[in-house]
């Protein structure tokens, strides 16, 4: 496994540092195709570890059967980005650092996944930061300005309590490797509380939990929409990984505690989300919000992480609704930057009978954000309804009640933009889906995906879950 | 053979190919109408095999291992029934739509939800297991959704309600795409309640499956009759069979949905989406009759849940059946007299768990859900044959038409008798079955609005008939008749609602004779009934004569109005008269519950993000920027760090924050500033507050 | 005892900067204030790193990497500063503010 890993680095690390210097040195345009082999060569690498665990590194790095999953959907999220942008970034100017930074990010999401010991956590979790910002503000115009400066700027906040919540934590476990915790001395159970709400707030704010999300719906629905595919599909993935990495073991400590921050951040965080996303009339802001809800019913899945009887159900809800979640969001943000090179604004008025110029397109876009509001049989409903909804039903009926009714809410802004895509008149120029539209083909896998793993494949997800 | 399967599966497949035969024009409508036929087809042999057997069918394989999610149907008399009744009520609109849609350039989109939408109420007919059912249920509420609007381009023709009314300040049309939103929106709010139910069930019994929800009743309504929940857990249970059912308070999807075209609304309220929620509780009640029996718990609690059933129920015939009597758009008034007859249903089912004999009210409902098919979806076609004539939704613009469409008027009055249950029509003995279980279950309330609505439906269905086929001719029909526009019906539209019309009629007719024996198969097998139960047909005089008189007496006085000088010389004085004119209004505008709802949640919603708002600003803005941080620096310059701060207070500053907040549009969007400094507040405070929490809590 | 106090010292840091984070407008005093912050973190880390036998050298390890988690962002930071005052002329993170509602 130790191989596997290495080759990771080697292959993403050296292609990424490589990238930009050889494209900018040379004038070359290698970038896209070395890093579209690079992320597909990375499937069946980590595609390898499946079913295995261990620890690596001395102790450092622990592979488990989750937490291979999770970086096997990063890696196809970021495939997909990658081929969406062979288009999309084909005559950016910094199209070879984009590159560049899509690997380097990538490959720190691995560590935070696959981490076991702080040190490994400050590092990975700062190469994927810093990468982010930069891919936020890549396209060097005003609206990455805004949207990557408010990104930083709260992102250097957050990563601070990240060093304050370790600094905590670590004080209390005495040790530096992430070990299951069972029950402290008394005296230091608030240092320790203290120290894991630090840790909430910096892994949330990645999230985008309330009251940790400001900057997200500038960041979603401002940047670029190829951008915020891979840092709302890909990247994200880090503070999920690192809820289960770095927090999970510490609950059994502070059980009760911990589901009382989670239920109560996971309430208002669905709330703000649908809510705020009923009233946007821009689509790529209504994603936002809806990123924000979505990251609410994650909450509801890390709150019954705190009783033994509902947390193999969670992890089995997180992990499916991860597919769903990347699934749909770099399928939906892909779909709204293809929308938008084809000359439509993202408004829901811009985008009006969208789906009936571009028929393929608007269908999947369609089926993605069905499966976001839970549609039976898509993949979505599964997850959502069926695993993570019902993971908190043994210990707070209430909560599952309160997601359900979030989701119901959802409807209202999700039926909108449907009803746009097919219900409106289309406008009166000539656009059409072309064969080198490779947007639509990441659209096409992103739709084919969600509905085939919930037509029955669900199954076989979850026993590579478990 | 595995019928059951095919009848869903079938409509999906002619869904798939309606959409891959997108160019061949004619070939795909044709296709697609087959499949519908082949379902129909398919529904007979099923329930041809149901009969044959003694038990229920009951094949499933295995889906979702995890979950223990089946794939499976579980056909009893009263699913094969029903599979059939839809089956080939919707091949009937099918072929009606064959001629009817002609030429309308979107009719891919529109065979494609016509199948899935018959496909989708199969499922859910046919479903073994509430997951597999809450698929069909939710592809229904798609499907609705996508056919409402089908029109989407939304000109004024195609709106339902006056262009430019407005009740309470609240404009009183919907164009088409509104009309979609309403719908899903409003059954998506009953769904809330169906999932949340299917979870409960689930986690007391861990299994989805129907027959074992049956068989395990005592252990989920056990736990909960003992913790006094059975009562609200029954009612949200069913929150998504009032809302699909458009039953009071959520019956206003229904009456805008008359958007759609014609045949898509006789389907929707003759075939599929609102018989869901009947069906719904057909399949549920006896179960929950069943937790009765065996909890003495839950007895009262499921007592009151049939109360409450029936006082809906009730309620809703009633107030529906009003607003239909001032109605002037012809597919409207069939609207509010579907929302009325399925009042009934839901009368007949609430009445049916207060009264010992069970089954008897059971009956009721479903052999009148099965009568009001036929009769309304003959109504809704014939509508859509004479708008298509007229070209106006209006009856102002209709009458007379009786000479140029005979059939077309013989089809409506004997579908309208029916609906107003003169006997010896089929109408008459469903509703009549009805009243009589409503007087017997004691809600006296319900049995009077059951008798009143009787003589309601009879006003307006007579009203309707007079309007459109008989009194004088508008001048709408008289230009058309100058230009030779007026023309019965192409045969391929008549046939259909033709049949169904003679249908009402003829079983109607050998309903004394045949009809213990249809009920007697309708109930053969039922999931949950397992008493003996012989099915009779007898007439109680006294209650003959109440009903009679309101149905007769509705007749008359509405040839009365139209017909006699002194009618309508009332009709005209009812007009000029303040009060009858302030209660046409309040009839015409719907009680003005459609604007309520527009007040008080929209309102509403403004309101609490303004309240949101207003603390926010007060609490953060003003109380953190204007008093805290002056406050702070202040304290900090006399300690001697006045060098230090030298911009803090700055008047320009703290304005431009305040202009800044009160700019923005919305309230709620007003959390999000666009501020990084905001956002921080935010972050820090946010803190803070979980941090507290946890101290307080800890 | 000595670890306490510098547990002190760090708690009023922190309190400086998210007061300098939560008022200040201009973009690099902001970055300064929350390299203030940070710094109260990195000491909070090294005095309970040294407060007994525990994970004292890791912990020293731990600063090490996190200092250059620092330096990355001080310098995305920079940068996005530089950019901004190229496009405005102006590092006021007040006039960013298009996206908002």
């Amino acid at each position: 496994m130790e191989m596997v890993i290495w080759s990771l680095m080697v292959l993403l690390g050296g292609v990424g540092l490589v990238v930009p210097t050889l494209d900018y040195l040379k004038g070359t345009k290698v970038s896209p195709y070395l890093a579209l082999l690079a992320t597909a060569l990375a499937i069946p690498l980590v595609g390898s570890l499946i079913g295995r665990s261990g620890t690596l590194f001395d102790g450092t790095i622990r592979v488990s059967p989750l937490a291979t999953y999770l970086a096997l959907v990063a890696t196809v999220g970021a495939f997909l980005v990658t081929v969406a942008s062979m288009v999309q970034a084909r005559n950016w100017s910094t199209s070879p650092s984009l590159y560049s930074l899509l690997l380097l990010a990538l490959l720190g999401v691995y560590f935070v996944l696959y981490v076991n010991d702080a040190s490994v956590l400050v590092a990975a979790w700062a190469l994927v930061a810093v990468a982010s910002y930069v891919l936020v503000g890549i396209r060097k115009d005003e609206d990455s300005l805004e949207a990557t400066a408010k990104y930083a700027l709260m992102g250097v906040a957050s990563s601070s309590l990240l060093i304050f919540g370790i600094a905590l934590v670590l004080g209390v476990i005495r040790t530096s490797t992430f070990q299951v915790l069972n029950s402290v001395p008394l005296g230091v159970r608030t240092t320790l509380l203290l120290g894991i709400l630090m840790l909430v707030a910096a892994f949330g704010f990645k999230l985008g939990v309330v009251p940790f999300h400001g900057w997200l719906p500038d960041v979603y629905g401002g940047a670029h929409p190829l951008i915020v595919s891979f840092v709302a599909g890909v990247i994200k993935l880090i503070s999920i990984g690192a809820f289960l990495r770095v927090l999970q073991p510490l609950i059994p400590a502070v059980a009760d505690e911990w589901f009382i921050i989670m239920a109560f951040l996971s309430v208002i965080t669905m709330f703000y989300g649908n809510l705020a996303a009923l009233v946007q009339r821009n689509v790529q802001r209504m994603m936002a919000y809806s990123s924000i809800a979505q990251a609410g019913y994650f909450l509801i899945a890390f709150a019954a992480l705190a009783y033994a009887d509902s947390r193999s159900v969670a992890l089995q809800g997180i992990g499916l609704h991860v597919t769903t979640y990347v699934l749909a969001k770099v399928g939906i943000f892909v779909g709204l930057a293809y929308f938008a090179r084809k000359g439509f604004d993202l408004t829901l008025e811009g985008l009006s009978g969208v789906g009936r110029k571009l028929p393929l397109s608007g269908t999947f876009m369609a089926i993605l954000v069905l499966s976001l509001m839970g549609m039976p049989p898509l993949l979505g409903f599964w997850s959502k309804f069926m695993y993570i909804f019902y993971s908190v039903m043994n210990v707070a009926p209430w909560l599952a009640f309160l997601g359900i009714v979030n989701s119901g809410i959802s409807v209202g802004y999700y039926a909108q933009v449907i009803r746009y895509l097919f219900f409106a008149d289309p406008p009166e120029r000539e656009v059409r889906e072309v064969e080198s539209d490779l947007e639509v083909y990441v659209l096409t896998v992103t739709a084919v995906l969600t509905v085939l793993l919930g037509l029955g494949l669900v199954d076989a997800l979850v026993a590579a879950l478990s | 053979m595995e019928y059951a399967f095919l009848t869903w599966q079938i409509p999906y497949i002619g869904a798939i190919l309606a959409l891959l035969l997108n160019r061949a024009g004619k070939a795909r409508d044709v296709i697609a109408m087959l499949a519908i036929f082949g379902a129909a087809v398919a529904s007979t042999f099923t329930l041809q095999e149901v009969l044959a057997s003694e038990e229920a069918i009951h094949i499933s394989y295995p889906w979702i291992k995890s979950l223990g999610v089946t794939f499976g149907v579980y056909v009893d008399s009263l699913a094969a029934v029903m599979a059939l009744i839809v089956a080939w009520l919707s091949f009937l609109i099918a072929v009606y739509s064959l001629k009817y849609m002609e030429g309308d350039p979107g009719l891919t989109r529109y065979w494609f939800f016509f199948d899935f939408f018959v496909g989708s109420m199969l499922l859910l007919i046919l479903a073994d297991n509430l997951v597999l059912m809450f698929l069909g249920w939710e592809g229904t509420g798609l499907a609705s959704y996508a056919l409402i609007g089908h029109w989407y381009t939304d000109e004024d023709e195609r709106c339902v309600g006056d262009i430019g009314r407005k009740a309470l300040g609240v404009p009183m049309w919907f164009p088409p795409s509104h009309s979609g939103l309403r719908a899903i929106v409003f059954t998506r709010l009953g769904d809330v309640g169906f999932i949340a139910g299917i979870g409960a069930i689930y986690y007391f019994t861990h299994t989805f499956s129907i027959p074992q929800i049956a068989h395990m009743v005592g252990e989920w309504a056990g736990p909960l009759a003992h913790a006094g929940l059975l009562f609200p857990f029954l009612l949200i249970f069913s929150l998504g069979a009032f809302a699909k059912s458009a039953q009071f308070p959520f019956h206003e999807w229904l009456v805008t949905a008359m958007t759609g075209p014609t045949s898509v609304s006789a389907l929707i309220h003759a075939a599929t989406m609102v018989k869901a929620g009947v069906y719904f509780l057909l399949r549920f009640s006896p179960i929950f009759v069943l937790a009765a029996h065996e909890i003495p718990a839950a007895e009262p609690q499921v007592h009151a849940f049939f109360t409450t059933v029936a006082l809906i129920g009730g309620f809703t015939a009633f107030f529906m059946a009003t607003q239909a009597l001032v109605s002037r758009e012809l597919k409207l008034i069939l609207a509010f007299s579907t929302a009325s007859q399925l009042g009934y249903m839901f009368l007949a089912l609430g009445a049916a768990g207060l009264i010992t004999e069970f089954p008897m009210g059971f009956l009721a409902g479903f052999s009148h859900l099965m009568s009001h098919a036929i009769f309304k979806a003959a109504l809704f076609l014939v509508a859509g044959a004479v708008i298509h004539v007229v070209h106006s939704r209006y009856i102002d613009d209709m009458g007379g038409l009786w000479r140029a469409m005979k059939w077309s008027f013989l089809a409506m009055s004997l579908a309208a008798l029916s609906l107003m249950g003169v006997p010896p029509f089929m109408g008459f003995w469903t509703k009549d079955t009805i009243i009589e279980v409503a007087k017997e279950s004691g809600v006296f309330l319900g049995y009077l609005f059951g008798v009143v609505t009787a003589g309601l439906t009879a006003f307006y269905s007579t009203r309707m008939v007079i309007r459109t086929f008989l009194y004088e001719k508008s001048e709408n029909v008289i230009h058309a008749e100058e230009h030779h526009h007026l023309h019965e019906a192409h045969p391929l539209m008549l046939i259909p609602y033709l049949t169904l019309a003679l249908i009402s009629l003829l079983v109607g007719l050998v309903w004394p004779v045949y009809g213990p024996q249809i009920l007697g198969v309708m109930v053969s097998n039922v999931l949950g009934i397992h008493e003996e139960f012989h099915p009779h047909v007898e007439l109680n005089l006294g209650l003959l004569v109440t009903s009679l008189s309101m149905v007769f007496g509705g007749i008359l006085v509405a040839v009365g109005l139209y017909y006699t000088a002194g009618g309508r010389r009332a009709l005209k004085s009812m007009r000029e008269n303040p009060v009858g004119r302030a209660l046409h209004d309040f009839l015409y505008d719907r009680w003005y519950i459609n604007s309520i709802y527009y007040i008080v949640i929209v309102g509403g919603f403004a309101w609490l993000s303004r309240v949101i708002y207003r603390y926010f600003d007060s609490l953060i803005v003003d109380g953190f920027y204007h008093r805290f941080i002056p406050w702070l620096t202040e304290k900090l310059s006399v300690l001697g760090f006045k060098y230090f701060e030298t911009e803090v207070i700055d008047e320009t500053y703290h304005d431009r924050i305040v202009r800044l907040f009160r700019a923005f549009g919305s309230y709620v969007r007003r959390l999000q500033t666009g501020l990084i400094n905001q956002y921080l507040v935010t972050f820090f405070i946010g803190l803070l507050i979980v941090l507290f929490l946890l101290l307080w809590v800890g | 005892m000595e670890a306490a106090w510098f547990l002190y010292v760090s708690a009023i840091l922190f309190a400086i900067g998210i007061y300098g984070l939560l008022t200040r407008r201009n973009m690099i005093r902001m970055l300064l204030s929350a390299e203030i912050i940070f710094n109260a973190a990195l000491l909070a880390f090294l005095s309970l790193a040294s407060l007994d036998a525990g994970y004292g050298p890791v912990g020293g390890a731990i600063v090490v990497i996190a200092i250059s988690l620092s330096a990355a962002e001080v310098g995305v930071i920079v940068s996005i500063a530089i950019m901004m005052f190229r496009m405005r002329r102006a590092l006021d993170v007040y006039e960013l503010r298009k996206f908002k509602g």
